[in-house]
């Protein structure tokens, strides 16, 4: 069952091409990353996904539907930026997640921030840029979501905390639910992908299967993105 | 959901104006007690100085509640709270109907904050009988009483401050379309929304001109010296019901370029 569909997407920012004609189907029950440089399109075709931005051509459909109310029930997604107001504690973004979204698993929320040493009662405005980017990633894995996106969720944390985190992804994640991971930190994530897509100046420029790449490549998909990209 | 949201946007804004309002009224108790007691030069001074500060202090209130107002909405919606705000799972047109409220809920509480802050201030059985005394003509003419014309015009104030919130909330919407400069372009559009209603205020003040004499010579006229009081009450209920209806013109505009977003 396909659970997100992308056709014929482009985005323009004043004359400055963002993205191009991208055709893309993520089916359920599938952790895709989404690779490419910096400034490839990655976010801003992650934030058309989630309604942040208006396409300039094409359509999202998620389960068959625009994105919208029903979208929003049923995605989980982690932005590239701390996204909280910093006069509150952690305790009150538990309550705000618990007031909005009816597959918020409170406990399962307030059990990942013990295992990773973080306060509920503390403010957001003492709390480190990784630790609040851990607290957001807490919380966006403690919904029951069938769709997770999550943009870059390794960038600010310590290489020690990103198998953690990348644990926590996997063990935290309905069979059946999908997940886009988007990050340039390939050699942390590849064990995790069942397929990769990769983007390159706003364009696909590869989907497959991850270990068909690697069969295919006789490497690792980090090898494999640097010469696609070296040869784009 | 709308009731969720209007939960957190007023926690937000009143743990903020809450200051000011406790100040406000704290500095017009201690003003009022000064000028009472009011024995000797000290006192005197100081009674003055606390007069100054309420005085700053209800100005503060409205000030801080436009601009907190206006940047809330920005930061909320445009901002890094906008990532989460517009993945909630609640229709866009709540989120906006959300911060409509807040603002008007927070700009009417501040309204009858520094209403009650004037009265514990300065409000005295002789201040307010000389009041009365001063608008009892005026309010004979038009039949009316004195209450009702100081009802009226705090009525009117508090409506023409609320059309200058939505024409910022206006100019944050559209300011945010373009793709450079958007604060510029945001207080820009947001001053040309606040004319284009004023300025439909006056064409609406004309048009009843037009309709009966008597209200043309009272306001754009230069025979009479005096002004012709009675024309008072329609530019009153003309004026009041046109801020509604430009209000809800307004709302209605906004909530739909609202629905088209794109977050830096």
């Amino acid at each position: 069952m396909v659970l997100l569909e992308c056709k014929d997407l482009s985005k323009k920012y004043g004359k400055k091409q963002a993205l191009a004609d991208v055709n893309l189907e993520i089916p359920s029950g599938r952790i895709v990353g989404l690779l490419g440089r910096n400034g490839s399109g990655k976010t801003t075709l992650i934030k058309l996904i989630n309604n942040l931005l208006t396409p300039t051509t094409g359509e999202v459909l998620i389960n068959g539907k625009k994105p919208g109310v029903e979208s929003k029930n049923i995605v989980s997604y982690l932005p590239e930026r701390t996204y909280f107001s910093r006069n509150i504690s952690v305790k009150k973004t538990l309550e705000f997640f618990e007031d909005f979204y009816k597959d918020f698993d409170l406990k399962r929320a307030q059990k990942l921030l013990k295992d990773l040493d973080l306060d509920e009662d503390q403010r957001i405005s003492a709390m480190s840029k990784g630790m609040q980017e851990k607290v957001q990633l807490v919380l966006v894995m403690s919904r029951r979501a069938k769709l997770y996106i999550l943009d870059e969720p390794l960038g600010g944390v310590d290489p020690a905390t990103r198998d953690y985190i990348l644990d926590t992804i996997l063990t935290n994640f309905n069979e059946k639910a999908s997940l886009i991971i988007s990050t340039h930190l390939i050699s942390d994530i590849e064990r995790i992908l069942d397929d990769v897509v990769l983007i390159d100046k706003g364009r696909i420029v590869l989907h497959e299967e991850a270990d068909v790449l690697r069969t295919k490549y006789k490497t690792s998909i980090d090898a494999i993105f640097r010469k696609e990209l070296k040869n784009a | 959901m709308l009731s969720k949201l209007l939960k957190y946007d007023l926690r937000s804004n009143f743990k903020f104006l809450a200051i000011f309002y406790v100040l406000a009224i704290i500095f017009a108790i201690i003003t009022r007690i000064l000028f009472a007691v009011n024995d000797s030069l000290f006192l005197t001074i100081l009674a003055y100085v606390f007069n100054g500060a309420t005085i700053a202090m209800i100005a503060n209130i409205l000030i801080n509640n436009l601009m907190r107002a206006w940047v809330y909405f920005k930061n909320n919606l445009y901002g890094d709270e906008g990532y989460l705000m517009h993945t909630l799972p609640v229709p866009r047109s709540n989120l906006y109907a959300s911060k409509f409220l807040m603002g008007l809920i927070t700009m009417v509480t501040s309204s009858l904050i520094i209403i009650a802050t004037m009265a514990i201030a300065w409000l005295t059985p002789e201040s307010f009988e000389g009041l009365k005394n001063m608008l009892a003509p005026m309010a004979e003419i038009i039949d009316s009483t004195a209450v009702e014309i100081i009802l009226l015009t705090i009525f009117v104030v508090v409506l023409e401050i609320l059309v200058m919130l939505f024409s910022g909330y206006t100019g944050i919407i559209l300011g945010h379309r373009k793709l450079n400069k958007r604060t510029a372009w945001s207080v820009f559009i947001g001053f040309c929304c606040y004319i284009v209603i004023q300025l439909v205020i006056l064409i609406g003040m004309f048009i009843l001109a037009g309709v009966k004499p008597e209200i043309g010579d009272s306001l754009f006229s230069n025979e009479r010296l005096i002004p012709d009081i009675s024309a008072l009450k329609p530019v009153f209920v003309q004026s009041i019901v046109l801020y509604f209806i430009l209000i809800a013109i307004n709302y209605m505009l906004s909530a739909k370029w609202f629905k088209r977003i794109d977050l830096d």
